[in-house]
C-alpha cells in the first residue's frame, strides 16, 4: 500500500518556537556561548538516533562523468556508466531522495538543483520499483521553496512525492566527530528510508567557497542551524560522515560561480552541462570544486572529509572512474 | 508601537516603521500581502549563509516582501546597512554592472528576471519569479519604492574610494582629461602604492552611467592596441598589457572604472589589483 508522507510544512510561529527551544536548551547546556569556543557540541541528555549507512556493498569509490547538454540524459547516461540503477535500488526500496531546494527562487538563478536532474534521479528510482520521497528543510518556507525552484513538479511529474519537514520529523541525530556530535535532524525521513541519494547542484558559497554533495546534507538538518557557520568546514566534515549516501547525482546543469549560495542573477550563472554521479562524496565535491575554478586546498572541507576517511580527493584513484557523453 | 519584528504582518499600508524605512504593502498596482523584517542577526532566516556577505557590509537588517502585480510576481529583498559606503559596496559586489545585461540608471541594473538598485545606505534586489519577466514591468514598482526611503546621501569624492593602508596620501594625484597620456581616461584620481615592497599606480573614475564606464574601457582597449602594448589579456569586465616593461589593467565595475599601472611585473599587477578591487567593494574610507 502506497504510504501518504506526512505534508504539514513548519510555519513561521513553529520555527520561531522550535528556535526559541533550541535557544532554552542551549541556556540549560551551559548558556550560547558553549558552541563557539572551539569545543565540540555536546548532545543534550536526550535519545539520539544514529542513521545508517545506506551504501550499497560493492559499490563504493565509484565515479562516472556525463557531459552534454539534456540534463535528464547526462543523469541516464552517469548512472548507467556505473553499471544502471539496478545496482543501487531494487524493487519494493524506499528512497529518500535530497535535492539542493535551500532557497525559493526560480531554477535558472542556480541557487537550486535543476528540476530536469532531480525529475530524472526520482524516475529511474520509480522505474526501478522503488517508492520515492523527496525532501529538504530550507530555511524559507518549504512548500514554497519546492513550487519556485521546480522541484515540486519535477518530483510529482516523475512519480515521487514530497515530503516536507514537520516538526514532529525532527529527532535528535548523531552527525559526526569534528564540531557537531548531535544535531535536531530529520530523522524520521532518514529512518524510514532502505536507500537515500543526494542530487545537490554546483554552487559558489561565500563561507566555504562551494556548495555540492557534503554541504548539501545541512538540509536534513533543523534548528538554529546557521550556528554552524562558524566553524562551517568542520560542520560539513561532519555532515559528510553523518549521511553515507547510496548514491549522488552531482547537477552541474546550471553552475552559480559568483554570490553563492543564494546568487540572485542570471549573470551570477554559467552553464555547466555536467552531471557527474558516483559513491564517493569527497572525489565528487572535489571535481564540483574543479568546476567553480577552486583547487582543493581552496575549499578546507573537502581535506578533512578525506583525512575522516569519507572518500578521496584524487579521482584517478577511484576503483571505477570513467567520463561519457550524452 | 513597538512591533514585534518576527510577528510582523502588517494590514495593508501599514508600515515597517522601526528601521527607518517606511512601505505600505501597496505600491500602485503592486500589492504585497505582508513585510517581513530581519535584522541583522535573523537575515539567514530568509538568506541562510549568505548573510555574513552582507553583515560585513554593515547591515542592518533586511527587509523581504513578495510584490505581484498583473505584471508578474517579484520578490524584494532590501538591505538597510549603516550608511550608503556599505550598501555601495554590496552594490558593487553584487550588481557589478559588467556582469549584467543592462543598467536603466547609474544605480539600477540587472538580467532578465532579476533588478539591482542602490539608493543611500539601502540596497535592493528584485527578483523575478519566472525568469522572462521583463525588467521594464518592474521599474515602476523600483522608484515607488526609491521614494520612500531615505534621501541618498551626496556622492562621495572618487578620490576617497583610494584611502588605503597602501596607499601614500600625499601622492593624491588628479587629471581632468588625458590622464598617463590616454584620451580615454578622463576626470582620474590615481596615486602611488606599495605592496610587499612593489610599488604601482592605483587611479579611479566614476562615470554617469554603466554604457559611460564600458565606453572608457573600450577606447582604452584600442589605445592600448595603438599604443603597442604586448601581453594584451582581456575579459568582458577588464584589459590589460605591458608597455615599456610594465604592466597596467583597466576595471570596470557598474558606474566605475578602476585600475593599476606601473606594475613591475604580472604578479605585482595581479597583486595591486586584487588589493584595489577587494578595497572597492568595501566602499570609500572618509
Amino acid at each position: 500500500m502506497k504510504e501518504t508522507p506526512p505534508s504539514a510544512a513548519l510555519t513561521r510561529r513553529e520555527l520561531l518556537l522550535r528556535a526559541a527551544g533550541a535557544a532554552a536548551l542551549a541556556a540549560l547546556s551551559g548558556g550560547a556561548g558553549w558552541f563557539f569556543h572551539n569545543r565540540r557540541l555536546v548532545p543534550p541528555s536526550r535519545t539520539v538516533t544514529t542513521i545508517t549507512p545506506f551504501l550499497v556493498p560493492d559499490t563504493a569509490s565509484e565515479m562516472v562523468i556525463a557531459r552534454g547538454t539534456d540534463g535528464a540524459a547526462l543523469v541516464r547516461a552517469a548512472v548507467a556508466g556505473l553499471g544502471g540503477i539496478a545496482r543501487f535500488v531494487k524493487p519494493g526500496d524506499r528512497v529518500l531522495v535530497k535535492p539542493n531546494c535551500a532557497f525559493d527562487r526560480p531554477p535558472h538563478l542556480g541557487a537550486t538543483t535543476s528540476p530536469e536532474v532531480l525529475g530524472e534521479v526520482v524516475r529511474l528510482c520509480v522505474a526501478a520499483g522503488a517508492l520515492v520521497r523527496v525532501t529538504d528543510n530550507p530555511i524559507n518556507d518549504a512548500e514554497g521553496c519546492f513550487v519556485k525552484s521546480g522541484l515540486k513538479d519535477a518530483t510529482i511529474k516523475a512519480g515521487g512525492e514530497l515530503w516536507l519537514p514537520a516538526p514532529a520529523l525532527f529527532r535528535m541525530t548523531r552527525i559526526g566527530t569534528q564540531k557537531i556530535t548531535a544535531w535536531d535532524a530529520l530523522a524520521t525521513p532518514l529512518v524510514w528510508a532502505t536507500k537515500v541519494i543526494g542530487v545537490p547542484t554546483v554552487k559558489s558559497h561565500n563561507l566555504c567557497g562551494a556548495s555540492l554533495t557534503m554541504k548539501n546534507w545541512y538540509g536534513f538538518l533543523g534548528n538554529a542551524r546557521s550556528r554552524l557557520h562558524q566553524s562551517i568546514h568542520e560542520a560539513v566534515a561532519d555532515l559528510a560522515q553523518f549521511i553515507t549516501p547510496t548514491l549522488v547525482v552531482l547537477d552541474g546543469m546550471r553552475m552559480l560561480v559568483r554570490n553563492g549560495p543564494t546568487g540572485g542573477s542570471a549573470a551570477d550563472v554559467m552553464p555547466g552541462n555536467v552531471v557527474a554521479a558516483g559513491t564517493d562524496q569527497v572525489a565528487l565535491d572535489t571535481f564540483g570544486a574543479e568546476l567553480l575554478g577552486l583547487a582543493p586546498h581552496e575549499v578546507a572541507y573537502l581535506g578533512l572529509a578525506a583525512q575522516l576517511g569519507v572518500g578521496i580527493m584524487d579521482r584517478t584513484k577511484l576503483r571505477i572512474m570513467k567520463e561519457v557523453r550524452a | 508601537m513597538q512591533v514585534d519584528p518576527a510577528y510582523f504582518v502588517p494590514p495593508a499600508n501599514a508600515e515597517v516603521a522601526d528601521v527607518g524605512v517606511t512601505l505600505p504593502t501597496t505600491l500602485g498596482v503592486w500589492q504585497t500581502p505582508a513585510l517581513e523584517w530581519l535584522p541583522a542577526e535573523r537575515m539567514y532566516e530568509r538568506i541562510d549563509g549568505r548573510a555574513s556577505f552582507y553583515e560585513q557590509f554593515g547591515a542592518r537588517g533586511l527587509l523581504y516582501a513578495g510584490w505581484s502585480s498583473p505584471a508578474g510576481a517579484w520578490d524584494l529583498y532590501l538591505y538597510l546597512m549603516n550608511d550608503a559606503t556599505g550598501a555601495r559596496g554590496a552594490f558593487l559586489a553584487e550588481a557589478n554592472g559588467a556582469n549584467q545585461h543592462f543598467s536603466i540608471k547609474p544605480n539600477i541594473c540587472g538580467t532578465p528576471g532579476t533588478l539591482f538598485f542602490l539608493h543611500g545606505a539601502a540596497y535592493g534586489q528584485l527578483i523575478a519569479t519566472k525568469p522572462a519577466a521583463p525588467p521594464a514591468s518592474v521599474t515602476g514598482l523600483v522608484a515607488r519604492i526609491i521614494a520612500l526611503l531615505p534621501a541618498a546621501v551626496e556622492e562621495l569624492d572618487p578620490s576617497t574610494y583610494l584611502r588605503h593602508p597602501a596607499v601614500a596620501p600625499a601622492t593624491l594625484e588628479y587629471a581632468e582629461a588625458d590622464a598617463f597620456g590616454y584620451q580615454s581616461l578622463a576626470r582620474i584620481y590615481s596615486a602611488q602604492a606599495v605592496l610587499q615592497e612593489e610599488s604601482a599606480t592605483w587611479f579611479i573614475a566614476t562615470l554617469s552611467n554603466h554604457a559611460a564606464a564600458a565606453d572608457v574601457v573600450r577606447r582604452y582597449t584600442a589605445e592600448l592596441r595603438t599604443f603597442g602594448a604586448t601581453d594584451i589579456f582581456t575579459n568582458d569586465y577588464a584589459v590589460g598589457g605591458q608597455m615599456l616593461g610594465a604592466w597596467e589593467v583597466l576595471a570596470r565595475t557598474n558606474t566605475m572604472i578602476y585600475g593599476i599601472r606601473d606594475a613591475g611585473s604580472h604578479t605585482a599587477l595581479t597583486q595591486h589589483w586584487h588589493a584595489l578591487h577587494m578595497h572597492l567593494q568595501r566602499g570609500p574610507t572618509q
